[in-house]
């Protein structure tokens, strides 16, 4: 591979402070995001890399091999602001990647969005109020398959599925609960009356027999 | 004696001042001076004409302490302005004595600076004044955290700072065998991937993606490989939460609609075979036996997600392991097979937890309506089931924006990355998941790797860069990269470059397609070639956002705020780029980017670095547009530079646009031809 030529070393200036920390400016090679401006660079004895630079595509870049740590506000007035953090035209994107999590603490949490606020997880979402849950819009729907607020409400699987099914329709909770679905039955006139036993054995072995 | 000191005056340089040469000896021989005991800034001297060239004649131990004159820059510790003096054992000094003639009290003014060739040696026990290293046991040669340099000079090679790019990049940059193999990547962060939260899009193949590509980056830059695949099998682990929540609603989405109509195909089945025709007591028994059957099927089915998922971590690590001994470069193509293999194996361990619950209603199965092949069948058998595309609870008429033009993907040290073609990659990964389970189902295990085509991501040969548009608020876009500043590869690095014979930097772009409803957010350009050689080039969309405008919401430019390096050139000038070795490219228009403030027509000129003028178009003083003669082009072939002198205004900033000059450009009176030196 070949560097670009032309580069203008002219205007480089190093400051090197021995091996474990440098700044670099206007150092002509080229990089991901375009040559720095100056680079910053340190390194610990256990060759752990700190970095601070910017680019000529105008990002600046802070790399840090361990902890960031980042504290405000020791002298501050109670209430006042000790991190602000905010961008003028795009997003502020913040990942912990691989297995990491994102926490945020407060004494009060404020979460505002203009349009929509997305809460999404793979597995579950928690919601624990110890006092109070206020779910208030003007269109509140929900959406699932299983559950105590989809019973009463969209109906769940198995509520879904005998919708269909005419004579059992509306009554699938009946229908589920060994010691009155018998009743329920017989209250349709499906039935004239059994004794209640396990009615998946008794059905397992009737259908056993029929299969 | 006493004579001589009555006669001098004791007043430096009325005595004579002596200049003197010397060397700072090996750093044992100042003791406590260097160990954080020291009195003043001091340094043994050998000093050239005055002590003996043998130490067997004067010790290091025994040669003179030399003060040190400070610069004015560096303050003197009053009121806590200082800075530390840098002499390094070793270091040739040049200072004047006190004392003149009496050459006692030397002092060091300054020092020489060191270049390459001074040997790097250990210091001799036997002679002075011989060339030796600065580093010592306290100071340590730096080793794979800086290149060890022990010059300061007015040349590239002195003083190397790591480079920003990633470690294949460096690695690329050190194989060429006629340069210094001394990069060094600033940052083992430079180059990895994370995909960004987001509530528009199923990102579980983003997600592995960059896990797995991140892994093999870590591969290669060495570390605790065991710890990596240890995280990143958690990580995948946990990403297959939402995969299998979703595959699981697909089986509930399959079945509920036909449920209804198969309760009524079994309760007529068990009428008539049990109580001809009649819902006589073991009908209704088998039926209700049915029913709570299926309760039990519903009942597996929510506790399937934390059985499957627990079950996934020697499946996953097999997968990483496979990954890093087939593959090379990470891709689309590699995950979608990853992706694959996987989803084979989720779709294996549903059927198999939910093989009895199905069973249990088998009647019901028969009267579905619909062929039912098996669990995984159903599973693998439509990309819709994998994944959970598209937003949610978001109204037909609701603005979608925030699902528009986001950067969903970024490169650390590289910027951000638009989307995949999820669809496509999901049909993929369903196409390698039914390839996985047929080759299962046959009992053919030719390989143990899930990879077919593990060098999928490997391109046959490294083309020029490609222009992705990607993001903003409209559609469209397409542009072509302008190269130039090329050079020529050495020789002998084909395994490295694939046979690129030359590459070049991207000193331009020329739009080929505007794209459209760009309205107030302008797209993303990144630049990537196939081999990922290039690096460094930087643009910037600019739209026409004037509603008056006959490109309103289009792309009008591109503006490169970083050429870049090492992009390869294509032998033949494709479609793809626009060579400027073999096309004419030059300046037709000016960009002006900060129109400043305080100009004035007849005190400000424009030119570029070839000599061509300009016209400044000046409203409030405030420069709007620049423009170009008619008459005249300037011809180039690296990124030339728009100087604005005034002697009134400040601030404006210009950059040109370069383009593939035609005919009619190229009909002016003067033209004038650049290879920048």
């Amino acid at each position: 591979m070949a560097e670009r030529q032309n580069q203008n070393w002219e205007g480089r200036t190093i400051d090197s402070r021995g091996p474990s920390f440098r700044i670099d400016v206007a150092n002509p090679q080229m990089g991901s995001d375009g040559s720095n401006v100056y680079m910053m660079y340190s390194v610990t004895d256990n060759k752990d890399v700190n970095l601070c630079a910017l680019t000529q595509g105008g990002t600046y870049q802070i790399h840090n091999d361990k902890t960031l740590d980042i504290t405000a506000g020791m002298t501050n007035n109670e209430g006042s602001v000790d991190i602000k953090i905010s961008s003028v035209k795009g997003d502020i994107c913040i990942t912990a990647n691989r297995n990491g999590q994102v926490k945020i603490k407060g004494s009060s949490i404020v979460i505002q969005a203009d349009e929509d606020l997305d809460l999404i997880a793979g597995r579950n979402i928690n919601i624990n109020g110890k006092n109070r849950v206020l779910i208030k819009a003007n269109d509140i729907s929900i959406d699932g398959i299983v559950g105590n607020l989809i019973e009463n409400t969209t109906g769940s699987f198995i509520q879904k599925a005998v919708v269909g099914f005419e004579e059992l329709a509306g009554d699938a909770d009946a229908v589920f609960d060994p010691k009155v679905g018998l009743d329920w039955l017989v209250s349709k006139g499906l039935t004239t009356g059994l004794a209640v036993g396990s009615p998946v054995g008794i059905a397992g072995n009737v259908i056993g027999a029929l299969l | 004696m006493i004579e001589e000191s009555l006669l001098q005056s004791n007043f430096l340089g009325r005595d004579g001042f002596r200049w003197w040469i010397g060397q700072i000896p090996p750093i044992k021989s100042m003791g406590n001076q260097t160990q954080g005991g020291g009195w003043g800034n001091r340094f043994k001297v050998r000093i050239m004409g005055y002590h003996p060239y043998n130490k067997a004649d004067l010790p290091d131990e025994d040669l003179p302490w030399a003060g040190v004159l400070l610069p004015a820059t560096s303050g003197t510790g009053a009121s806590n302005f200082a800075q530390s003096v840098k002499y390094r054992p070793g270091d040739v000094v040049v200072g004047f004595f006190m004392d003149g003639d009496n050459a006692q009290i030397p002092m060091i003014m300054g020092s020489f600076g060191r270049t390459s060739q001074v040997p790097q040696d250990q210091s001799s026990s036997d002679y002075g004044f011989i060339p030796f290293t600065g580093y010592t046991s306290n100071i340590d040669v730096p080793d794979g955290t800086l290149a060890p340099d022990e010059s300061l000079e007015q040349n590239a090679n002195s003083q190397k700072s790591p480079r920003t790019v990633s470690k294949k990049q460096v690695d690329n940059l050190n194989s060429d065998v006629t340069a210094d193999k001394t990069e060094i990547p600033a940052s083992k962060a430079q180059g990895l991937s994370e995909v960004f939260a987001d509530s528009c899009d199923d990102n579980f193949i983003s997600n592995v993606s960059s896990n797995i590509d991140n892994l093999l980056l870590l591969a290669n830059a060495g570390g605790d490989i065991l710890a990596d695949i240890a995280a990143v099998t958690k990580s995948i682990q946990r990403l297959s939460n939402g995969l299998v929540s979703t595959m699981t609603k697909g089986i509930y989405d399959f079945f509920v609609p036909l449920l209804g109509q198969a309760l009524n195909g079994a309760w007529q089945f068990f009428k008539t075979t049990l109580g001809g025709g009649l819902p006589t007591p073991p009908a209704v028994l088998a039926m209700q036996g049915l029913i709570q059957s299926l309760g039990i099927f519903e009942d597996t089915l929510k506790c399937i997600l934390p059985k499957v998922i627990n079950g996934l971590e020697t499946t996953i690590r097999n997968l990483l392991e496979d990954t890093l001994i087939n593959v090379i470069n990470g891709g689309i193509c590699i995950v979608e097979q990853a992706a694959g293999s996987l989803v084979n194996d989720i779709a294996g361990k549903i059927e198999s937890l939910l093989a009895g619950p199905l069973d249990a209603i088998s009647v019901l199965v028969k009267f579905l309506g619909v062929p039912f092949n098996g669990i995984k069948n159903l599973l693998l058998s439509s990309q819709d089931v994998l994944a959970a595309i598209g937003g949610f609870f978001v109204c037909e008429s609701e603005d979608k924006g925030k699902c528009v033009g986001t950067v969903k993907k970024w490169t650390i040290g590289y910027g951000g990355d638009g989307e995949f073609d999820l669809l496509k990659s999901y049909q993929n990964i369903t196409a390698n998941a039914n390839a996985s389970s047929l080759l299962a189902a046959i009992g053919v295990e030719a390989t143990n790797s899930p990879y077919t085509k593990p060098d999928c991501s490997e391109p046959s040969f490294c083309g020029g860069p490609t222009v992705e548009i990607f993001g903003g608020d409209g559609v469209g876009g397409a542009a072509k990269a302008i190269l130039g500043g090329i050079v020529n590869n050495t020789s002998g690095l084909s395994d490295i470059t694939r046979g690129v014979a030359k590459t070049g930097s991207i000193i331009g772009v020329q739009i080929t397609d505007p794209g459209s409803g760009y309205f107030y957010k302008p797209p993303f350009i990144r630049f990537k070639d196939s081999c990922g050689l290039g690096y460094g080039a930087v643009g910037q969309a600019k739209v026409d956002f004037n509603p008056k405008s006959s490109t309103y919401g289009q792309i009008v430019n591109v503006t490169m705020l970083s050429e870049g390096e090492n992009y390869p050139i294509p032998e033949n000038n494709d479609n793809g780029t626009i060579n400027s070795e073999e096309v004419t490219v030059g300046i037709i228009d000016i960009d002006v980017i900060i129109p400043g403030s305080g100009y004035e027509s007849e005190t400000t000129t424009v030119t570029d670095n070839l000599g061509t003028e300009y016209t400044p178009n000046i409203v409030d003083g405030r420069i709007i547009s620049i423009n170009p003669s008619d008459s005249v082009r300037s011809i180039v072939k690296s990124v030339p530079k728009i100087t604005i002198t005034s002697t009134t205004g400040t601030g404006a900033f210009a950059k040109p646009i370069i383009r593939e000059l035609v005919d009619d450009d190229l009909q002016g009176d003067v033209i004038q031809v650049i290879d920048c030196v």
